[in-house]
Order: structure tokens, then C-alpha cells, then sequence
């Protein structure tokens, strides 16, 4: 005979397996993003995007490469002698929840140093192969005036712009990448102070088989630093004293 | 590849062997056995001869299988086992239905793009460097006086002691291989003993089933890794698992004495497999003994409202803080605060815990009496696992056991109150949701060892260049970044200082040797680099420098990542064209011995 407290057992071990079932497909499907144009994983130090098979590391960001610009001095958000600790809070209990109600296709990713700086990464899904990158800051300097966005590039890819144009730092370069970006039609620049030119309005990088890797669109008002020793490009970027927070776009689509 | 199959067992079968014929009591001969194999090569290594131990070993195993023989075919071993089959004709098809069930997961999913003999087990390669170092003669009680890959002592070498034995049989082994296979009984035999202690604390086979479901399928994913990696730690949280079976069915009228001696020598392996594991595992079967024995006549029922208490006000202090123990500078990494401590359940359990809630509240309600033995010894476990300091996480390999059981529990004592004819239904359920969690809990963990087609933490090209520095130099010093040095120090044979765990003057000399562009001050800084242990040290070596894609990797970080044993470069990677500037101008002043598209080895 079906009893009321039968129908209730039953349905107790059902509902938990299900919620189980379908969250777990729910937020791993989420846990990299649905395009599969990359994906999003994190090691101690920094937020790393790879190619969608994880076959290459397309670019990482890290508080330890991003900058704090103050009236009197630039230096990096943490720097290595107070990196203090980095979580994933993408898989902490409550992002998952927030994933799994309101279905939102972000990853965040939070560091903090001795010195007391935070900073959260959040990446969200866009249209069009994109993600937006925001850097949300707590603690830091008063007198903070720009935040330079710093991505570290693959390190074999070239730095070129919407007019072909291809840059290198005067200090270090080698012949045969000139020659190799000359045979791809670009116009090879010499960097003498690591700045790139006012008018460049869309960053793109490539790597060495002329394949698109991703478009950075500039910001105005922004500087742009190439440092190619670490393959470290910096987008300064000026910030609202009281909002410290910047957000750059990636299109890993070429979309005009 | 099929002889690793074969004698990978070892592991487990060359101590049951031996100690079967003592005891008929899986927990005592298989820790007997062991023990006495780390004895015999102890002491053979003060007379060791290439031949003597292999020889000695083939003695000991014919003895063993001749006795053992003997004393079956004494006992009517046909008569016992149809008796035994009659008495429950299902068992058969449930232990057929878990073999099956697990050697597909752990092939066709875990291992589907690991083959054989690639590994996704980073701590591996430091306990095939001590297994070799045995294996080739050099036996000692703890692993660090044979390797400064290990800077402090967590355990004997019983553990690769055993892990050794097909290489002492056979010096031609490769214990990589062996150690893949090991991984896959080590799998089989933890389902089997889950299902066997369920079936023994619920009389049912559905339990055992259910108990053996969730021990496979839930994947401690970080910091633990059980079920699926062979560990010294995995391995004593299976014997006191072990020991616990064979102890809960012991015949009631066994003395307490007889009782706590037939704990004692497993305890003494346990302890050897793990001291501080081991500690907490020994402690943790002191309990069930204490209850089962009822020595100090308490109430199970308040026992194990104060052990959730325990467990509870354990976990919630995780919102005070953490305290970091020890200033291992790694120490900070296995401080997980409350938040982390709840990300990490919701990975391996989603809402399943919740049935862990209602299985303490049922046990405690009408659970029989080993039920609720178990349950207080998982939740004491559990109180020790998430106590707010470093490191203590670790002890869920112990408490994982349990929290699976009282997960079973909560599902098999709501199951009792149904009509018979649902339970297949819900077995098929739960067995389902369980290995949909399991697919993807164990692929989040592989994804970032993905190259070239495969998930591992080495290449084959790797290998092979390991197996040609084995065929080349019987003794050399190699250096490269920690990972590259770790990896091939564990497959060749040869030295590096350090491994994974080089110490920070040569990760010092590594950086400075990547800035110099100057031969001498190259060749100057490598001469520095000495191994920790003057036994190495003594004997005459070339010294090799490996640069290749981990190396240039390792290089990109930044300094702070450079001196941190907690970061290393877990996956292989390929050579690329940026590097090459500096490989040729190695090139130029120093031999190239070998190369392939992920590493070059100059002699120095």
C-alpha cells in the first residue's frame, strides 16, 4: 500500500539526486564558456585563457602584472613580496548558486596581498566570441589616478594594430621575427620607449602562423606599453577615484 | 604492458601471500606480510647481491604458495566456497556487477586519454625515485636518508618497498607502468571492501552496493584524491578500512585482548604507511574498538550527538579563521578557509550531503549498533578533517570512508521504510547521478593537463627521453626546472638535486644561469649546484642540463612562483621558437647529447 510517508521518501532521495544531476551539468556546462573559443582556468597567481582544446595558453592576467599608477610612483597592484593568496570564487558555494538561478555565465577569480589590496576579476561571457575582463579594486592608494590593465601575451604572438602595423621593442628583437612579420605584409615598428602610437584603436595579436589570436579595442584616454622581454602588454587606463574599477573587452572573432 | 598488469598486483598479493600463512585475516597478513618484506630487505641490504633479494623473494613465494596450498586442500576448500555460494547466491553477481562497473570507469573514463603508462598522479614520480633507489639496492627506513627529493620524513619505506618488488624480481620493470596498473587494483579493491563493510553494517547487498557506489564514484578531486590515486596515505586510509571490516566481523566471542592484538600489527602498518595519517587512523579504530567493546559502558545515542557537536563547532570555527601549523612555506596553500571548505563538498557531493545529514539523524534514530559505531568514528574523523588549521584537510582520506557510509546509510534507512520492489529503481538512480558527478568532477581536474591530445602530467616524449638516459649514463646530475629534473630523476634513475623540491640556492643558480650569456659564468654556476646527500655527491657523474618547454615555462614566472614548491609546471610543454635564441647559444659552447621537440640535454 502507498503511504503519504512513502510518497515522501520517495520523492526526497528523487529530488536530491535530481538537483544533483542537473546542477552538476548546469554549472560545469557554465564553468567554461559556451562559445569554446577558450577557456578559463586559474593557477595560484593568475587568471590563464587558453585555446578551447587547451592545446595553448592564449594569455593570462595577474595582479602581480597589473599596475597602480599614483601621483608619485607606479607600481604593481601586489606586488610578489605580498602576494598573499588566490581563490576561485567561480566555484565558491555561492557563486554556483547565483550561476545556477540566474544563469549568468561568469567566472571570478579573486586575489589579495599582506598589504591588504584586493582585487576581483570578473569575466563574462559577451556576444560574438568576446569576453569582458573587469578589475574591481579595494585598498588600494588614495591617490590612485590609473589602473594599467596588464595581459601577458603568448609568448611566440606579435602585437600588430588595425593598420598593420607590427611592434617591437628597440631592445629586443630579433631579425628573423621581423623577417616573418614582413612576409606576412606588416609594417614592423621599433618601439624606442615601449609606447605605442596615440591612434591605435584596436590591439590585435597573432601568433607566428598569421592565426588571429584576440582583439583588444582601445579605450580613449588610454596609453598602451609593450614590454616584449615578458610579452607584457599594458593598457593604462584612467580610473574614477571613487569607482576603482576598469573593464576591457576581448573578441577572440575578428568583428568590425 | 600486460606483465605490469600482472605483477603491479604484487603491491597487495606478495604481502597476502606471505602472511596468509599466519593468519586467514585479510587486515593482519597482508600488514604482516608487508612488514616482514620491509624487514627482509632491511636486512638484506647489508649483504645485498644483485641476485641475492630476487632469489631470496622467489624462495619465499613458492614456500608460500606450497603452504597455503597445503593448508587448502586440508580444508575442504571446494565444500567451503559452494557452502559459501549457497548461503548467498547474489554476492557473486554483485561483486561481478562492481568489477565491471569500476574497471570501465577507471579504463574507459579516468584513463581514456591517460593510456598506459602516462599518469595524472603528480606526487608518483617521487615515490618511483625511492622504489628505484631500493630496487637497485639501496634500502633504508625512511626516504629521505636515500633522496633529497624528500626534505622531511611523513612515512617508512614500506610503501616503496613493496612498490619495488617487480623491480627486484626483474630489473627490466618500469615501475611507471607498474604504478598505472597499481592505481586501477588499488580502485578495484577499495570499491570491493566498501561493498563488503555496507554489506556487513546492513546485512544487505543493496548496501554494499550503494557504499561501494559512492566510494567510487565521489572523487576527492583536491588535497585527498581518493579513490583514484595510489598515495602512501590513500593506501593506510584502505588498510584502517580494512582492518575496520575484518574487526566488525570478527565472532562476538573473541576476548577484548585477542581483539586488540588482531589490531595491533595492522596499526603498526598503518602507522609505517603514514605516520601522521596513520596516527589519526590508528586513533580512529581505538574508537570503534572502545565502543564495540562498550569499555566505559556510555550511550551510543550521546556519544554520537556529541560527536556531531565535535564535527559541527570544527567546521563552523572555520569562520574565526585558519591557523597556520608549521612555516612550510606551502603551509598557506592548505589553510582552506570556510568558504573553500564548502566549495570543496559541493564539488564532491552537490546535494548528496544532504542525505549525509539525514543518514547521522536516522543512524542515531534506529541505526543497530555497528551503524552508529561508524558513524561516531566519522564524525570524529570528520571534526579532526575540517579543523580551521593547514593541512588538516588532508585526514578526510580517513573520514571520507565514513561520510560515504552514513550517505549510504541515509539512503538505505529511508529505503527500508519503501516497498522492496523501489530499491533497484533507486540503486539505478543514485548509480547514475553518482557517475554523471564523477564524469565531470574528474574531468575539471584533468582538463588542465591537457597536451597534445592526452591528459597527463608528462609526454612521451618525456619518457623516452628518460628511458634514453637510462640506457646512456649510470650516473650523472641532472638539472633543469624543478618539474623536468622530478620527472626525469623518477624514470631514469639518475640524479637531480632536489627534484620537484630543489632547494632555493640551486633555484637561485637556475635563474642566473637563464640571465647569463657568458659560457664560463653558465658552466660556474652549474658546478654549484651539489646534491644534498653526500652519497651521491661521492660518486663520479657527468652533469646534464635539460632545457626544453617546462624549462622556458618554469623561467616565465615570476620570482616568487620560482621559489615556491607549491607552483610547478604540471603539464609538458613543447618547444617553441622564442626559446630557440637561447638554445643556440648553448649550443654554441656546450654538447648537445639529445634532443626532441620538447627538451635538449647538453653535457656540461
Amino acid at each position: 500500500m502507498v503511504t503519504i510517508r512513502n510518497i515522501i521518501y520517495t520523492l526526497i532521495l528523487v529530488i536530491i539526486g535530481l538537483i544533483s544531476f542537473i546542477s552538476v551539468i548546469t554549472i560545469n556546462s557554465l564553468n567554461s564558456f559556451s562559445q569554446k573559443d577558450y577557456q578559463v582556468k586559474f593557477n595560484q597567481f593568475a587568471a590563464v585563457f587558453y585555446s578551447a582544446d587547451l592545446s595553448s595558453e592564449v594569455f593570462k592576467i595577474s595582479p602581480l602584472d597589473d599596475y597602480v599608477y599614483t601621483n608619485t610612483s607606479k607600481n604593481h597592484v601586489i606586488p610578489e613580496s605580498d602576494f598573499n593568496k588566490a581563490k576561485d570564487i567561480t566555484n565558491s558555494f555561492w557563486n554556483k548558486i547565483q550561476v545556477l538561478l540566474f544563469h549568468q555565465s561568469r567566472i571570478i577569480w579573486q586575489a589579495e596581498g599582506k598589504n591588504k589590496v584586493k582585487v576581483t576579476y570578473e569575466m563574462t561571457e559577451q556576444p560574438n566570441s568576446s569576453v569582458k575582463i573587469t578589475r574591481k579594486f579595494s585598498n588600494l592608494n588614495p591617490d590612485t589616478y590609473a589602473i594599467g590593465q596588464s595581459i601577458v601575451l603568448c609568448k611566440d604572438c606579435f602585437v600588430t594594430d588595425q593598420i598593420k602595423r607590427v611592434y617591437f621593442n628597440s631592445s629586443d628583437y630579433s631579425q628573423e621575427r621581423i623577417r616573418l612579420a614582413d612576409s606576412y605584409h606588416l609594417i614592423p615598428i621599433l618601439l624606442t620607449d615601449n609606447v605605442l602610437p596615440n591612434d591605435v584603436s584596436r590591439i590585435i595579436i597573432i601568433d607566428t602562423n598569421f592565426n588571429l589570436r584576440f582583439i583588444i579595442p582601445t579605450q580613449p584616454g588610454q596609453q598602451i606599453f609593450y614590454d616584449q622581454k615578458w610579452s607584457l602588454l599594458e593598457l593604462k587606463t584612467p580610473v574614477n577615484k571613487r569607482l576603482l574599477e576598469t573593464s576591457q573587452i576581448i573578441n577572440f572573432k575578428n568583428v568590425e | 604492458m600486460w606483465n605490469d598488469l600482472l605483477f603491479s598486483s604484487l603491491f597487495f598479493l606478495a604481502p597476502l601471500l606471505v602472511g596468509f600463512n599466519f593468519t586467514k585475516r585479510i587486515s593482519i597478513a597482508w600488514s604482516l606480510g608487508g612488514i616482514m618484506f620491509y624487514l627482509l630487505f632491511l636486512t638484506s641490504s647489508i649483504i645485498y647481491h644483485s641476485y641475492f633479494l630476487k632469489y631470496l623473494l622467489y624462495i619465499v613465494f613458492s614456500f608460500s604458495v606450497i603452504h597455503i596450498a597445503y593448508k587448502l586442500s586440508k580444508n575442504n576448500i571446494t565444500l567451503a566456497i559452494t557452502t559459501f555460494i549457497k548461503k548467498d547466491r547474489w554476492l557473486l553477481g554483485y561483486l561481478a556487477l562492481i568489477l565491471v562497473l569500476f574497471s570501465i570507469t577507471y579504463l574507459g573514463v579516468w584513463k581514456q586519454q591517460t593510456p598506459y603508462p602516462l599518469s595524472l598522479n603528480w606526487d608518483i614520480f617521487e615515490h618511483l625515485t625511492v622504489s628505484n633507489k631500493i630496487a637497485g639496492g639501496l634500502v633504508t627506513l625512511l626516504p629521505s636518508y636515500i633522496t633529497d627529493t624528500f626534505t622531511f620524513n611523513g612515512y617508512t619505506t614500506l610503501f616503496h618497498t613493496l612498490l619495488a618488488l617487480p623491480k627486484v624480481i626483474n630489473n627490466t620493470y618500469d615501475l611507471l607502468g607498474i604504478y598505472w596498473f597499481l592505481e586501477y587494483w588499488h580502485y578495484i579493491i577499495l570499491t570491493i571492501t566498501s561493498f563488503f563493510l555496507g554489506r556487513k553494517v546492513f546485512n544487505s547487498n543493496q548496501a554494499g552496493l550503494l557504499a561501494s557506489l559512492l566510494s567510487g564514484f565521489i572523487f576527492n578531486s583536491s588535497i585527498i584524491y581518493n579513490p583514484l590515486f595510489v598515495l602512501p596515505q590513500t593506501v593506510s586510509a584502505l588498510l584502517m578500512i580494512i582492518t575496520t571490516y575484518d574487526y566488525l566481523n570478527e565472532e562476538p566471542s573473541t576476548n577484548s585482548l585477542k581483539s586488540l592484538l588482531n589490531l595491533l600489527i595492522p596499526c603498526i602498518a598503518i602507522f609505517m604507511l603514514h605516520f601522521v595519517v596513520g596516527i589519526v587512523a590508528v586513533f580512529i579504530l581505538s574508537i570503534i574498538f572502545i565502543l564495540k567493546q562498550n569499555i566505559f559502558n556510555i550511550s551510543l545515542n550521546k556519544t554520537a550527538l556529541l560527536a556531531s557537536a565535535l564535527a559541527s563547532l570544527s567546521f563552523f570555527s572555520n569562520l574565526v579563521g585558519n591557523l597556520i601549523i608549521t612555516n612550510r612555506e606551502e603551509a598557506n596553500y592548505f589553510a582552506l578557509n570556510f568558504s573553500e571548505k564548502i566549495g570543496l563538498i559541493f564539488d564532491w557531493y552537490n546535494m548528496l550531503i544532504f542525505l549525509f545529514l539525514i543518514g547521522c539523524v536516522l543512524i542515531i534514530k534506529i541505526g543497530l549498533l555497528n551503524q552508529k559505531i561508524l558513524l561516531i568514528a566519522g564524525l570524529i574523523a570528520l571534526a579532526i578533517s575540517l579543523a580551521p588549521l593547514s593541512y588538516f584537510l588532508k585526514f578526510y582520506v580517513i573520514a571520507g570512508y565514513f561520510v560515504n557510509f552514513i550517505i549510504a546509510a541515509g539512503i538505505m534507512l529511508i529505503l527500508n521504510s519503501l516497498p522492496k520492489k523501489t530499491t533497484p529503481f533507486v540503486l539505478f538512480w543514485f548509480g547514475l547521478v553518482l557517475s554523471v558527478m564523477f564524469f565531470f568532477n574528474q574531468n575539471n581536474y584533468k582538463e588542465s593537463l591537457y597536451f597534445q591530445g592526452f591528459h597527463s602530467n608528462i609526454s612521451f616524449q618525456e619518457i623516452y627521453t628518460a628511458y634514453w638516459l637510462k640506457e646512456r649514463y649510470d650516473n650523472a646530475l641532472i638539472i633543469s626546472d624543478p618539474s623536468t629534473q622530478y620527472i626525469l630523476e623518477s624514470i631514469s634513475g639518475l640524479n637531480s638535486q632536489g627534484g620537484a623540491y630543489m632547494n632555493i640556492s640551486t633555484r637561485n643558480s637556475l635563474v642566473k644561469i637563464n640571465a647569463l650569456n657568458n659560457p664560463m659564468q653558465v658552466r660556474n654556476e652549474i658546478s654549484k649546484i651539489k646534491d644534498e646527500l653526500n652519497i651521491e655527491n661521492n660518486i663520479d657523474y657527468k652533469t646534464l642540463l635539460i632545457v626544453g618547454g617546462r624549462y622556458f615555462a618554469w623561467h616565465n614566472l615570476n620570482y616568487e612562483q620560482k621559489k615556491s614548491f607549491y607552483y610547478n609546471i604540471w603539464r609538458p610543454y613543447k618547444i617553441n621558437p622564442d626559446n630557440l635564441t637561447y638554445i643556440n647559444f648553448l649550443a654554441n659552447n656546450f654538447k648537445i647529447v639529445y634532443q626532441n621537440d620538447e627538451l635538449v640535454i647538453f653535457e656540461i
